[in-house]
């Protein structure tokens, strides 16, 4: 079971989610660009399939998680038309983000939940969020 | 052993703007790129073409990792 061949390495990658856009190709030049361990045996390639996994998932990622509606601070800003009172909200804002709702933040951006943060706003200013295309 | 889901950079960012529907999320391919190369999200990729694993992008702002 350590060493794969290209076809068999294929049909493990679309096992779960037939969908991933992944080839012969893909697995080939990626075990390459990668220096994952492989063999040639009667000119069939086989490839070390932990090696592989290693570096296709390294966090070790176990079951499908539902999709999440992500949002850029930016983008928060421009469809809730709150450019106005931004200075006023920028603690509330930061505040809300390190308390409970999943977010990264990137230089000056953040990502995060829109579903959870949605939840939150409205806990603290008892006011729903008003978007552009609801006005 | 589970295989997570891997989209192409652009077909990923479109599955998001999608989820988002009417309200623009802001997220765009840039700033995926830029999550990749900051060691974010796992790089992998040939050549010019990116695969995101969905399921790590989605685990990151799940509330249980927090």
């Amino acid at each position: 079971m350590e060493y794969l061949s290209l076809l068999d390495m294929l049909l493990l990658l679309k096992k779960d989610n037939p969908e991933n856009p992944f080839s012969k190709y893909f697995v080939l030049a990626f075990v390459k660009a990668n220096n994952i361990d492989y063999k040639i045996v009667d000119g069939q390639y086989l490839v070390n399939i932990k090696q592989f996994m290693e570096k296709v998932n390294p966090k070790h990622i176990d079951r499908p998680y539902a999709p999440v509606k992500i949002m850029v601070s930016h983008g928060f800003i421009e469809n809730h038309n709150i450019t106005h009172i931004y200075k006023l909200d920028q603690l509330l804002f930061k505040t809300i983000l390190n308390q409970n709702v999943p977010f990264i933040k990137l230089k000056s951006l953040y990502f995060f939940n829109y579903y959870k943060f949605q939840e939150e706003w409205k806990k603290l200013r008892n006011i729903p969020i008003k978007t552009k295309n609801t006005e | 052993m589970y295989i997570p889901r891997f989209k192409k950079l652009k077909d990923a960012v479109k599955e998001i703007k999608r989820i988002n529907k009417r309200i623009n999320s802001y997220f765009s391919s840039l700033q995926m790129y830029h999550l990749l190369r900051a060691g974010i999200l796992t790089n992998v990729r040939i050549k010019n073409d990116y695969y995101i694993n969905m399921d790590e992008l989605y685990k990151l702002f799940t509330e249980e990792e927090k």
